[in-house]
């Protein structure tokens, strides 16, 4: 009598602690699930998109220049029709557009941002604003002609 | 007589022990349920949320907003300025096209400050295409603001950066 109720009380000690495990592991599982698992890159990209379209200011023969071509002028080291440097001019337009395109700052959801463009493994753009923290969003767009542009904002 | 007590002690036990397990089975599906259903109201606000932005995006490419042809290659996110000018003119006829509550374009850079009118179009800050007489939830991408620019000598295709926004029922 007094063997059978062991054994019983045993069977109901091993049935609750297999039920135990099951529920931390579903707990564990539930509770390491990220919500934001899939981050919207999709503001990023849309903008590494127009930014890339932006008519820039430098004329080369007889023709305003995107972003696009202004990087190629850059990286071969050839001037604007007025004199001045395509880098010069890349690297202005590119502040510009970023400064009036993201608010960094405590007061804003954007803490910071990094921007840059690397053409044929050459660094032509690095532009850094604001801090780094832990939750970002935003990828590396390669382009044709080993193009590179990458923009992660933080948050 | 003895026996009989036992027997009856026993089905007791039996009993007490199948309402325990019931009512711990019951918990824990209930637990469970509680975490599913949580999950689910979770997605289902994560899934409205990319629905938005993808209408945005794909009013942004939509044949009545976007660039085409007509500044070279083919644009994504492009917004043909000229054309969504003449759209605004006629957005009476689109108002319900699109089931949504407003659009309004803002120039992001370089930056202006007054909203287009037929005087200053197109040196001027933001453009409301469809007028938002609701409240709302509001979605935007960035988009290249593309037009057809004159400096004296020719014509070229000019491209500045701006936001499509559209404003969405929160019904």
């Amino acid at each position: 009598m007094n063997k059978k109720a062991q054994s019983e009380m045993a069977g109901f000690g091993i049935i609750v602690i297999i039920i135990s495990i099951i529920i931390l592991v579903f707990i564990s599982f539930s509770l390491n699930k990220n919500p934001n698992s899939q981050p919207q890159n999709y503001e990023s990209e849309a903008f590494v998109q127009s930014y890339l379209q932006f008519t820039t200011q430098c004329e080369k023969n007889s023709h305003y220049l995107s972003s696009l071509e202004l990087i190629k002028l850059c990286k071969s080291g050839v001037s604007c029709d007025d004199g001045e440097s395509s880098c010069k001019v890349l690297n202005e337009t590119s502040k510009g557009i970023l400064e009036s395109s993201w608010k960094v700052g405590e007061d804003f959801p954007v803490k910071g941002y990094d921007f840059s463009i690397i053409y044929q493994g050459e660094n032509l753009i690095q532009i850094f604003e604001g801090n780094k923290t832990s939750e970002n969003r935003g990828s590396i767009q390669t382009f044709s002609g080993d193009l590179d542009v990458s923009f992660i904002s933080y948050y | 007589m003895v026996n009989n007590k036992k027997a009856q002690v026993k089905v007791q036990q039996m009993a007490f022990m199948i309402i325990g397990l019931t009512i711990f089975f019951v918990l824990v599906g209930l637990f469970i349920l509680s975490f599913a259903f949580s999950d689910l109201k979770q997605s289902k606000a994560l899934l409205d949320e990319q629905e938005a932005t993808l209408l945005v995006q794909k009013l942004a490419n939509s044949p009545e907003f976007s660039c085409g042809g007509a500044f070279g290659t083919v644009k994504s996110n492009c917004v043909d300025l000229d054309k969504v000018w003449a759209l605004k003119e006629k957005i009476e006829d689109y108002s319900e096209f699109w089931d949504i509550n407003g659009i309004e374009i803002i120039k992001i850079y370089p930056s202006s400050s007054q909203e287009c009118t037929n005087s200053n179009f197109p040196d001027c800050a933001y453009l409301t295409v469809l007028e938002s007489k609701k409240l709302g939830i509001d979605k935007s991408t960035f988009v290249s603001l593309c037009r057809k620019e004159s400096d004296g000598r020719r014509v070229y295709d000019k491209c500045e950066i701006g936001k499509l926004i559209v404003r969405f029922s929160n019904e």
